[in-house]
């Protein structure tokens, strides 16, 4: 009896509990559905979209916000691809007046006035709190989701949301509100494999979006997106430089080999390769950013990758070892990023590869640079960077660095600090 | 069938007939003799210009005299009856040495291994990612077999100066033929620095250096000690042949059969971890790769 009682209370609880949350839920949908609005790209009016977003309105004089990657197409392909606001059967043509690439934000300007605004949070919830993500999931209805606030990842200099709430595609560039309806951040993504993790841009970042651009004087002018991303481009990759180097400086014992530490914030996986040879030990590391700006579907730009590949020889004839680090050095590039269409706005140039074995302290390593230039953006190069060498028929490391969306200086630098500390033995722990 | 006699300064010292190409009449002895074979059924003989150093050798006067060949070698003088084989009309050094120049079928077998052998080692040189250039590829091909001609011609003249037996040479010749594959193999092992003092320096695991070197040693001794058994050399030859050429397909060493366990990997890319020429300083590197960008910004 008594423990039928205490079951009693806890679900009395838990039900009380639901009944709150669904109610804060209709709340919001109440009041932020007439602020929401389908974003769609299309090669003309009344053709067929190829692509769909949710935007809502964050300046009532017609300014509406929404993810960067929900207007990529009209950005970068002006010419075959036009941004329409989609209210009820109605659509009208939109221009994209600023965006922030590398927040994934855009702004955009509707030539009417709206009745109301969304209002800003003043602050960031606490983790736990209960949190809404509103927007057209799979393009079938409006929808309202409640999750939970997971506080906001620290992974610089991207900054996102953690909320446990199922964002489906058709959802992105909706608002995330608290239990006030309150605007704390943008609906951007989640994890395709996970289960309910999801990811809002802060909230911040679209205020700030918004403020520059009322701050501009030139609003009546002709946006140039190409200056824009360039300049957002160039600054982000200064500050991933600039922690890159900063962290090279310290290093870890791996396998025998002193390795460039990354910084705290890039994630890195390691793995004993299982695939290789009984005679052959070896291991690799691959470091990267989690979040890449995307330009476009298929352009990703403002990260990089890290990856190590050591390998010990033994047993293995030099013969067959130096095949397998063939293999090795191969297997390490990723797929380059070639495609050019002349109607895109940001294309890859033409790729360049220079490879000399060069004197390293007391010790020769291999070093190819391949780089080609982000057109048209001015100084800003997708390059790879890969070293090998090896200690007699020992044991062998190769590196690659590939940096996307990075200037000359940055490459250099980050050449030259990687370069001068590659192939460097440490102690060997294993 | 062919009689053949010996002559001893003038005595008889061996009559028998050959029934086939080549034969033999005698077997090199202590003394410089031509002696009887001890195991010929004294029917069927054979001659073998370049076993019997003394009975027919290169230098060796041969002349063909009413249908019968004479070969004159310092006292001993052997008379080959009916020679139907040779020209009748001319001097026959050149037809002795042919007719002279077959060899046994294990020998062939051998040869047969050998090449496989040597078309394998020259098949790992031509996908060695330690080659420096396909020019290097032959270089040591021509180096080692200049050698063996050289270390064979010199024994050749040598065991002809001192006036000695000619069997110990002769099986020495067949190793050193093998000792030159040596080389090749090692070098795969050892990165084309098979010359460097490290070389002798065998490493603990490199199995196959070792059997190279063992079976040599094992021929030679086997020679030695079993003088007169050729048989059995032979047979050893061949199943060390055999025996190396399968070790060469199995070992973990030497990596014939990672030929085509590993798929061959990109060309450049072996060209680049290998790359040749004159290494360049770091600092030199560095401001290459920055004014090729700046150019490439330029254009």
């Amino acid at each position: 009896m008594a423990r039928y009682f205490t079951m009693l209370i806890l679900l009395s609880v838990a039900a009380s509990s639901a009944a709150r949350a669904a109610g804060t839920a209709k709340d919001s949908f109440q009041k932020i559905r007439p602020l929401l609005f389908q974003l769609s790209t299309s090669a003309q009016q009344d053709a067929e979209k190829k692509a769909y977003g949710t935007g809502f309105v964050i300046d009532a004089h017609g300014l509406l916000i929404t993810n960067f990657h929900v207007v990529a197409d009209a950005v970068n392909e002006p010419e075959t691809a036009k941004i329409y606001l989609i209210d009820n059967t109605e659509s009208t043509p939109v221009d994209v007046v600023d965006f922030d690439v590398i927040h994934d934000l855009a702004l955009i300007r509707v030539p009417r006035e709206f009745s109301s605004q969304i209002r800003i949070a003043s602050e960031a919830p606490d983790n736990g709190d209960t949190i809404f993500s509103l927007g057209l999931p799979e393009d079938l209805d409006w929808t309202v989701v409640s999750g939970i606030y997971n506080g906001v990842i620290d992974q610089k200099p991207y900054e996102l949301i953690h909320l446990s709430a199922p964002l489906n595609s058709g959802m992105s560039g909706g608002p995330t509100v608290n239990d006030k309806s309150e605007l704390v951040g943008v609906n951007v993504s989640g994890y395709v494999s996970s289960q309910n993790i999801s990811f809002s841009i802060p909230a911040k970042y679209a205020v700030k979006l918004l403020a520059d651009y009322q701050a501009r004087t030139d609003k009546d002018q002709p946006f140039d997106p190409t200056k824009k991303l360039e300049s957002q481009l160039t600054s982000l990759q200064e500050i991933l430089t600039r922690d890159l180097l900063a962290s090279a400086k310290g290093k870890k014992d791996l396998y025998g080999w002193k390795i460039p530490k990354a910084p705290s914030y890039v994630r890195c996986w390691g793995t004993q390769n299982k695939s290789a040879p009984k005679t052959v030990k070896s291991y690799s590391e691959t470091c990267g950013l989690t979040n890449q700006v995307h330009v476009d579907d298929d352009i990703a730009l403002g990260h990089y990758r890290l990856g190590h590949l050591l390998n010990e020889n033994s047993g293995m004839s030099p013969f067959s070892f130096m095949r397998y680090l063939g293999l090795d050095w191969d297997g390490l590039t990723t797929d380059d990023w070639n495609y050019f269409d002349e109607k895109r706005r940001v294309n890859p140039g033409q790729k360049t590869c220079l490879s000399r074995k060069v004197n390293v302290a007391t010790r020769q390593v291999v070093a190819e640079a391949c780089y080609r230039p982000i057109l048209p953006l001015k100084d800003l190069y997708q390059a790879t960077l890969k070293f090998f060498t090896r200690q007699g028929n020992e044991k062998a490391q190769t590196s690659i660095i590939e940096l996307n969306g990075f200037s000359r200086k940055s490459i250099v630098a980050i050449l030259e600090t990687y370069l001068k500390n590659f192939g460097e033995v440490g102690r060997d722990k294993h | 069938m062919i009689n053949i006699e010996v002559y001893d300064g003038g005595r008889l010292i061996e009559k028998c007939v050959a029934t086939r190409f080549p034969f033999r009449v005698g077997r090199q002895s202590r003394n410089d003799l031509i002696v009887p074979l001890a195991h010929c059924p004294g029917v069927i003989c054979e001659i073998d210009r370049k076993e019997n150093g003394y009975a027919v050798r290169e230098g060796d006067t041969a002349n063909v005299l009413a249908g019968r060949l004479i070969v004159t070698s310092g006292r001993l003088r052997v008379v080959i009856e009916d020679i139907t084989h040779f020209d009748s009309e001319t001097t026959q050094e050149v037809q002795v040495a042919k007719s002279n120049s077959g060899t046994y079928a294990d020998s062939w077998i051998s040869l047969g291994l050998f090449s496989i052998l040597t078309a394998q080692v020259i098949l790992i040189e031509y996908y060695n990612p330690l080659r420096k250039s396909s020019v290097d590829l032959f270089q040591p091909l021509v180096v080692y077999s200049l050698i063996a001609i050289s270390v064979s011609a010199s024994l050749s003249i040598l065991s002809r100066a001192i006036n000695h037996q000619y069997e110990f040479f002769r099986i020495l010749r067949s190793s050193l033929t093998s000792l030159c594959l040596t080389p090749l193999i090692v070098q795969d092992l050892y990165g084309a620095r098979w010359f460097l003092p490290s070389f002798f320096h065998f490493k603990e695991g490199y199995f196959t250096i070792w059997y190279l070197w063992g079976l040599l040693s094992l021929l030679l001794l086997t020679k030695v000690v079993f003088e007169h058994i050729g048989n059995y050399v032979r047979f050893s030859f061949v199943s060390g042949s055999l025996a190396l050429v399968a070790l060469l397909q199995f070992n973990d060493y030497v990596p014939i059969r990672d030929s085509f366990k590993y798929p061959t990997p990109e060309t450049k890319a072996l060209q680049i971890i290998n790359s040749v020429g004159t290494p360049v300083e770091f600092d030199d590197f560095i401001k290459l790769i920055d004014e090729s960008m700046s150019e490439s910004a330029d254009k």
